[in-house]
């Protein structure tokens, strides 16, 4: 997902700020799909090669799309994140705690996403 | 070869965290009904009957619904603070209400009902009319008045050798009247049911000697219906009629000489259903009526751990043969002799599947369980070796059966409903020739599958006659390192996987009221069948709208306990069964995930033949991690159906015979991936 980022920005605001960026959605036009439920918060560390993100709200409670939406989301999460410099992998937290999937959700969370796990 | 965790088998006790319903909000509040109700024409006062959306609905706690119950011979269970209300006809069969689903189980089949069991304030509320469908009744609504009526279920015949046996079973404990008359050459027996409604067919072939047909016909007012029985009998013909064990039965016999009259327990066995598996040689016929279990004083030392030595007991007491159920072994009622099952009541679990596994010297029966159960089980001494399981707070799906097992040491297993009240028990005999070892405990890695290992071995010397034990509960959040020990791998078995249920209903379509959890349900329900008449052996995780695990886990609980269902039972194929759903009303279409690069050929047998059985647009096969798909060992696929956020997808997913080409089609793909149940 593109994203034009302050150029100041660097390290952990930077990743707050794409992070932002890519669960707000588009603020122009409507041909991307926001895949994150409104009212989903958001924050991120980074430790080493490794940010770690929590998700919370809605989606921490309920996630009521199917499998295309799950592993889209999981997808632009991670490839976003291994954008910026030194990030290699994510690991997912609900509200944060390290879980199996999002509650109703299939997609496994155990383990850091690479992009490697998204492979075909 | 001890195929189970010996650790779950005696004298464990685990405290079991009990589990509370969340209390579900009703968007309409009730209102207040005034009608009057009349069961088998007597009138019943209920205090909170009333109306939600124009349904009536009834608090479970209401006297009146116990009175309709006394009448009907009927009993309810319900613990305030767990998710079940279990009802129990007077045949035995179980119709259950789980609070927050809007399914109702009846035996093993389930019904949709217009709304789930809701509570206001602390006050738990179940729509009336599900219920009293369940119970077998039949309904007329006049104004301001529900009548209702116990009704004639069924009317079947047995042809004996001198006589020919006609059995009727009611929803309700059974009364009549009966008059034999005529002209000598055109005699009519005529039994009349008052307060019965017939739901048995107007015509019965009966083809003896005796009688060749019995009509019946429903007569007198919608509110207090009379069925009448009528035989037309052969000169000479004499008749009785007996109550059966269940007093919703009764049998009459029609016979020429009196001493054939009699019922004796050889010549017709009371059970409620014969079941269609193989039933044991017919020698066994003599022996006791399985319920009648002979009482055992449990030896003093039989509470000492596995390896205490205890005494064989010196005398066992005859059995006792008896058309009602025997009591609880004697033992559970004598405090100090057996420790008590477990610190605090259980909730009710469910038995919804049994399947056997064979090797050379032995044998394993696995039931598949809703969660962990208590057990108590007693071995008795040579001669009679029988071996009993009794599992406490847990209801059988389906009929009593015969568990068909391969060791030639064993005559017969028996499963069955043996006790309702005070607490369902369900009771597991093993009927052995000669002493064989039984192990008994959670299959390994499966949190929901109780193991009953039988060994050709004997057991050991020193071996005690009885005990109790528990089911491991799994540890909440189980490292996701944790081995699984699959079991033997099965050529023609294959675990179905219905997507959500309980809890998580998964995603909705409000416009068309679909629900995933239900959709998936049916679709796996139908695929089932289909594998099934390929010569398929098929196991769901779930066959309700409930949880795999437990409902108060997380979801990594849940996912594995789906994943373990397929690990332990040794599973060739996993087909887990989802209906997708996107932010977007664009997708449309099936797609097939995968995760191991091994399992993409198998994805894309699934999808090519479910696109074209379906017609539905073709998504494509996509690997994804999917927990289902990693944690399974064997070849699995995540089929999601077409999307419930589609109008088109939508649409089509409310008719059955989409449902039916869903299932057609992926029973299609498993052939071509496969080749069918015996290749390998």
């Amino acid at each position: 997902m593109p994203f034009s980022a302050d150029a100041k920005l660097k390290g952990p605001a930077l990743a707050t700020y794409a992070l932002n960026q890519l669960v707000a959605g588009p603020s122009v036009g409507r041909d991307s799909l926001v895949l994150f439920p409104s009212g989903t918060q958001a924050t991120v560390s980074v430790d080493g090669s490794v940010a770690t993100v929590s998700l919370s709200g809605p989606i921490a409670r309920s996630f009521q799309s199917g499998a295309g939406d799950e592993a889209g989301l999981f997808k632009s999460l991670t490839y976003t994140m291994t954008s910026l410099p030194g990030i290699t992998s994510v690991q997912v937290l609900v509200d944060g705690n390290k879980r199996a999937a999002l509650p109703g959700g299939q997609f496994e969370l155990d383990e850091p996403l690479t992009r490697d796990t998204f492979a075909q | 070869m001890k195929l189970l965790r010996l650790a779950a088998c005696i004298c464990v006790l685990l405290a079991s965290a009990p589990r509370l319903a969340a209390a579900q909000a009703v968007a309409a509040p009730v209102t207040t009904l005034a009608d009057q109700v009349f069961v088998s024409g007597r009138e019943v006062r209920f205090e909170h009957l009333g109306s939600v959306r124009g349904e009536p609905v009834v608090r479970v706690d209401d006297p009146g619904l116990a009175s309709m119950l006394e009448i009907l011979g009927a009993k309810i269970q319900f613990q305030p603070g767990t998710r079940f209300v279990v009802f129990t006809r007077a045949d035995g069969t179980l119709i259950t209400f789980t609070v927050g689903s809007n399914a109702l189980s009846v035996d093993d089949s389930s019904r949709a009902m217009p709304f789930a069991p809701f509570y206001q304030g602390t006050q738990l509320y179940i729509p009336l009319q599900p219920l009293t469908a369940g119970l077998g009744l039949y309904e007329r609504h006049f104004h301001q008045a529900f009548a209702f009526s116990p009704q004639i279920v069924s009317v079947q015949r047995r042809v004996g050798q001198q006589r020919t046996i006609v059995e009727i079973s009611a929803s309700a404990p059974l009364t009549w009247r009966s008059s034999l008359g005529g002209p000598p050459k055109h005699q009519a027996l005529v039994i009349t049911f008052p307060g019965f409604a017939n739901a048995a067919g107007s015509h019965v072939a009966l083809g003896g000697r005796e009688a060749k047909a019995a009509s019946l016909a429903q007569q007198g007012p919608p509110g207090f219906p009379i069925t009448t029985l009528s035989i037309d009998v052969m000169h000479g013909v004499k008749y009785a009629a007996h109550r059966l064990g269940g007093s919703s039965q009764m049998a009459l016999v029609l016979a020429r000489n009196e001493k054939d009259l009699a019922l004796s327990a050889v010549a017709i066995a009371p059970a409620v259903r014969i079941s269609a598996m193989p039933t044991a040689p017919p020698t066994r016929e003599a022996t006791p009526e399985p319920t009648a279990v002979p009482t055992l004083i449990p030896s003093p030392a039989a509470h000492g751990a596995v390896a205490t030595a205890a005494p064989v007991p010196t005398a066992v007491p005859a059995p006792q043969v008896s058309g009602e159920p025997s009591p609880a072994p004697a033992g559970s009622e004598e405090p100090g002799v057996l420790p008590s099952p477990g610190p605090s009541p259980s909730p009710l679990q469910k038995i919804t599947d049994i399947f056997v596994t064979d090797t050379a010297d032995a044998s394993r029966i696995t039931l598949a369980v809703t969660g962990p159960v208590n057990f108590e089980w007693h071995r008795l001494a040579p001669p009679d070796n029988r071996f009993w399981i009794d599992i406490s707070s847990a209801a059988l799906i389906g009929p009593a059966r015969d568990i068909a097992v391969k060791l030639p040491q064993v005559r017969s297993v028996k499963i069955s409903q043996h006790l309702i009240t005070p607490d369902h028990v369900v009771r597991v005999i093993i009927d052995p020739s000669q002493p064989v070892d039984v192990v008994i405990g959670a299959i390994e890695g499966a949190s929901n599958q109780l193991g009953i290992e039988i060994h050709a071995s004997p057991p050991p010397a020193d071996a005690v006659q009885s005990g109790v034990g528990m089911m491991q509960v799994p540890a909440q959040t189980p490292s996701p390192a944790v081995a699984v020990t699959p079991g033997p791998r099965h050529a023609d078995l294959i675990v179905i996987d219905p997507g959500h249920g309980g809890n998580d209903p998964g995603a909705m379509n409000q416009q068309y009221g679909l629900v995933e959890s239900h959709l998936t349900l049916a679709i796996s329900q139908k695929l089932k069948v289909d594998l099934q008449r390929v010569g398929w052996r098929v196991v769901l995780t779930r066959d309700g709208d409930y949880e795999v695990g437990d409902p108060n886990g997380d979801d990594h609980q849940e996912l594995q306990a789906r994943c373990d269902v397929a690990n332990a039972a040794g599973a060739r194929l996993f087909i887990s069964v989802h209906i997708n759903s996107s932010v977007s009303s664009a997708p449309s279409g099936l797609t097939t995930y995968f995760w191991r690069p091994a399992d993409r050929s198998f994805a894309q047998a699934v999808q090519a033949a479910a696109v074209r059985a379906t017609g539905a647009g073709d998504d494509g096969v996509m690997r994804e991690a999917f927990y289902v798909t990693r944690h399974t060992v064997m070849p699995a696929v995540l089929v999601e159906n077409t999307y419930l956020s589609n109008g088109h997808d939508a649409s089509l997913l409310t008719q059955s015979w989409f449902i039916d080409r869903i299932a057609a089609g992926i029973a299609q793909g498993v052939k071509d991936y496969t080749g069918g149940p015996s290749s390998s």
